[in-house]
């Protein structure tokens, strides 16, 4: 009697089928976008895919495990306004002054993380209230004391070049964001805590009943979401030179957006880094590619929550389709197919 | 085989120590007592079955085991040795795994992830997981079994009795010397069924000791050693299975004598009200029919699982079904959602009402309106507040609910008020049939008592009841006629005079198959 074979065609065809559009989609606009398909634009889009990329990697542990980060877009502003104030108003020297930064902003998501996993407050709610709370601390940490020209903008070498540095012409923050992906990718296929993070996402009582400690797998994610917000603020913060009071307004958005077209459930359990980065560039080439076509803002985003829609209805109805070819399939390949199986995989079907 | 005062000196166990030895065990929760000085052994390589109707207290004595509940009093010994459980990774460290009827676990990951989640080998470089050594054990585990699952397919792609292998599995890896399945076989085929006692076996030539709960008597004589019957959270007996007759068991589980002087059967029986015929639903109702009267209370028998609640679902709307016919008054009825139902004049009072029956937030008026908005609307959706709590006053007085005011959170009220807030609700439409599903489930004796009233009252003026019910006394106090389902069938049907206890429970645990 062999166990029912995973095809597995399904879930393929939706990363597959994601990729295969994103490809369409870039030679879509390189043709009819102006400047598209230059060497410059290029690496700006790696660049801005980065600082996206950086943040989402830390929002896809969140919500594997059945959570959800808004104040990413907070913790990066507040990582920008810090480095501003260290870097160009202190003159600390990069080294000191981004683990601190980075220091602060673990800090903040490990914060998250005990409001959400040892108070149990749910945690929409907490970083909601993050989402502003952070937003004025950062605002209130911010000088507006500009002497002079030269003294508005950060300018110190080594920090600027985490944001615009190259590194064999590959764009630094691009190899930053590659290492925390790959770091993220190896934790959720190789590490017993990404073992644990998708179960405790997937069924919590099946991950407390094998005696794993549900809270602090979930703290654990908030403080990395935390971390990576805090590294994509300073990568911003060394781009654009300034900690700027409007950055990240919104990102949370692009964030989440990106983990989801990836292919992630809110509901938790389900996810991969891959998904994410796919979905990630998606939004940028998007945003990006509508841009350069003179696209006006409102249609943009629009264009963006459609796309959000799609991808996840997509998702959906490729579920559907393998849980009913696996109803149909089961019986003869196993020759145990149950009442109780076939009825199961028929309720799971029903929305 | 109760304890020696000497079993409780620390020191070396005795070599004859059962593996499990419960003595005295009580827990009592707000309202219930439901275990009392409760005791039994199983040894190592015994297969000790439990039994007892639903709420007998099994559940609760599996619960203790698994640390789940702490016991009130009482002791565990594990070879002699006693123990605490405190949690459930304690119950893991002390070698006891339990198997609960719905498979726990996570789909996401795959079977071998599944049978050692928490317990992972671990690569040199910390953190990592050993992949090699993962499988390797797993499928060490599973060739233990003689069981052809491969360690690397997904949980999500299993179907519950490979679930149930993959639980298995997990309880031997951790070595457990006690596994207690609680109705293992309760989602099974009957071939699935075989091959879990086979593996059963297995375990019992490993000596391990098995606690078995089951509802279905065919398997405790198939597969058990012993067997203890629990009733009312006490012990009634422990026995060698091969000393019992069928009859013998159902006889110790029902113990009590059948109290006719409440039986409320009704003198006259109205005009066919609902008609069901061959009511089909994959893997849950089989062919179901069967007629309802005005005036009557028609009981519907069975163990948990063989239906009873999903034909309730289905005659509401809630639940399609694949096939079959409903009449209402001898017009086609078609339920597509609650909606229809009730406006066709069905009511129904589900059996988890916390969970379906009632907004526990809301105040009882505001319960009670949620069914009747109708009648308390004006110009078209307003709600007329005075209206409101006239209504709820008035059925507040009629039902007796206490506390005897339309404002308070239906949360704060005991089991058998809230259970009167839903029965209000249906008092106040013109309902023709009541669908009635565990109606005096965790209910205290005197309100039980109203509701029996209240239905009687109900059905005397010509309400259509089908009553639901896993307590067999009620079924025989309040039904006309009853049936009987067993695995989504109507195995059984009975005019009250000619039903007895031991032919219902027979009929229910499959001795008419």
């Amino acid at each position: 009697m062999p166990h029912p074979r995973v095809t597995g065609v399904f879930r393929a065809l939706r990363s597959y089928g994601l990729l295969a559009a994103l490809i369409a989609m870039g030679l879509g606009l390189a043709v009819t976008a102006p400047g598209f398909a230059s060497v410059g634009n290029g690496a700006d889009m790696l660049r801005d895919l980065a600082i996206l990329g950086i943040m989402a990697v830390g929002e896809t542990l969140v919500i594997i495990g059945g959570g959800i980060d808004l104040s990413v877009g907070s913790i990066l502003m507040l990582a920008g306004i810090l480095s501003d104030n260290l870097v160009r108003g202190l003159h600390f020297g990069p080294f000191v002054a981004v683990p601190l930064v980075l220091a602060a902003c673990t800090l903040v998501g490990l914060i998250n993380g005990l409001l959400v996993a040892r108070a149990r407050i749910p945690a929409f709610i907490v970083t909601l209230a993050g989402l502003y709370a952070i937003r004025g601390v950062a605002l209130s940490l911010y000088r507006h004391d500009v002497t002079s020209v030269a003294d508005a903008l950060i300018s110190d070498p080594t920090f600027l070049l985490l944001g615009q540095g190259d590194v064999l012409r590959v764009p630094i923050s691009v190899l930053i964001f590659l290492l925390v992906l790959g770091a993220g990718h190896g934790l959720l296929r190789r590490a017993r805590f990404g073992l644990h993070l998708y179960a405790v996402g997937g069924n919590e009582l099946a991950a407390r009943l094998s005696g794993i400690d549900v809270a602090r797998v979930r703290l654990a994610t908030f403080t990395m979401s935390g971390f990576c917000a805090g590294l994509s603020g300073v990568v911003l913060a060394s781009r654009l030179q300034t900690g700027a009071p409007e950055a990240g307004l919104g990102a949370e958005f692009d964030v989440i957006g990106a983990v989801v077209i990836g292919g992630a459930s809110l509901l938790g359990g389900r996810g991969t880094l891959v998904g994410t980065l796919v979905g990630a560039a998606f939004i940028i080439v998007l945003g990006k590619g509508q841009s350069l076509l003179g696209v006006p803002a409102n249609y943009q985003s629009f264009a963006r929550g459609a796309v959000i829609l799609l991808a996840v209805v997509l998702d959906g109805l490729a579920q559907r389709r393998r849980l009913i070819s696996r109803v149909i399939t089961r019986g003869p390949r196993t020759g145990s197919a149950s009442p109780a199986a076939a009825s199961l995989g028929q309720a799971r079907i029903r929305p | 085989m109760t304890g020696s005062p000497l079993l409780d000196r620390p020191g070396p166990p005795p070599a004859t120590a059962p593996a499990l030895e419960v003595v005295g065990l009580t827990k009592a929760f707000p309202g219930v007592q439901a275990l009392e000085d409760v005791s039994l052994s199983v040894g190592a390589g015994e297969v000790h079955a439990l039994v007892g109707e639903n709420g007998a207290g099994k559940s609760t004595l599996i619960k203790i085991l698994a640390g789940v509940y702490e016991a009130d009093a009482g002791s565990v010994r594990l070879g002699g040795r006693p123990v605490t459980i405190r949690s459930v990774h304690e119950a893991h460290r002390l070698g006891i795994a339990v198997i609960y009827q719905e498979p726990a676990l996570v789909s996401a990951l795959t079977v071998a992830e599944n049978i050692l989640l928490g317990r992972e080998p671990l690569a040199r470089l910390r953190g990592l997981v050993d992949r090699q050594a993962l499988l390797a054990e797993a499928q060490r585990i599973l060739d233990r079994l003689q069981s052809p699952l491969d360690p690397r397919a997904p949980v999500a792609e299993l179907g519950i009795s490979w679930r149930q292998v993959v639980e298995i599995a997990k309880a031997l890896s951790l070595d457990a010397r006690l596994i207690v399945m609680d109705e293992p076989t309760a989602a099974l085929t009957l071939q699935e069924t075989q091959r879990l006692f086979h593996i059963v076996r297995e375990l019992k030539a490993q000596g391990r000791a098995v606690l078995f709960i089951s509802h279905t008597l065919e398997e405790v004589f198939e597969i058990a050693d012993r067997v203890t019957v629990l009733r009312d959270g006490r012990l009634v007996t422990t026995r060698e299975v091969s000393d019992l007759t069928r009859a013998d068991l159902v006889r110790f589980m029902i113990g009590r004598a059948v109290d006719e002087s409440g039986n409320r059967a009704r003198p006259v029986v109205g005009l066919e009200v609902l008609r069901v015929s061959g009511l089909r639903r994959q893997g849950v109702l089989d062919d179901v029919t069967f007629t309802l009267h005005a005036g009557e209370v028609l009981g519907i028998a069975g163990l948990v699982g063989s239906g009873r609640t999903e034909l309730a679902r289905a005659l509401f709307g809630a639940d399609p079904v694949d096939s079959g016919e409903i009449w209402l008054g001898g017009r086609r009825f078609d339920p597509r959602s609650p909606r229809d139902a009730l406006r066709a004049g069905i009511g129904l009072v589900p059996e988890d009402r916390k969970r379906e029956g009632l907004v526990e937030l809301f105040s009882t008026a505001a319960n009670i309106s949620l069914a009747n908005l109708g009648a308390i609307s004006r110009f078209g959706g307003w709600i007329d507040r005075p209206r409101e709590r006239a209504l709820a006053m008035r059925l507040i007085a009629r039902l007796s609910l206490q506390p005897p005011s339309p404002d308070w959170p239906v949360r704060t009220l005991s089991g058998g008020n809230q259970q009167k807030a839903v029965l209000a609700r249906w008092l106040a439409r013109d309902v023709k049939a009541l669908l009635v599903d565990e109606p005096t489930r965790g209910v205290d004796v005197g309100a039980k008592d109203e509701i029996y009233k209240l239905m009687d009252e109900l059905a005397r003026a010509g309400m259509a009841i089908l009553m639901i019910s896993s307590y067999l006394p009620e079924i025989l106090q309040m039904s006309d006629r009853i049936l009987v389902m067993q695995e989504g069938r109507i195995v059984l049907e009975l005019p009250r005079s000619e039903a007895t206890e031991e032919r219902l429970m027979e009929a229910a645990t499959g001795g008419l198959r």
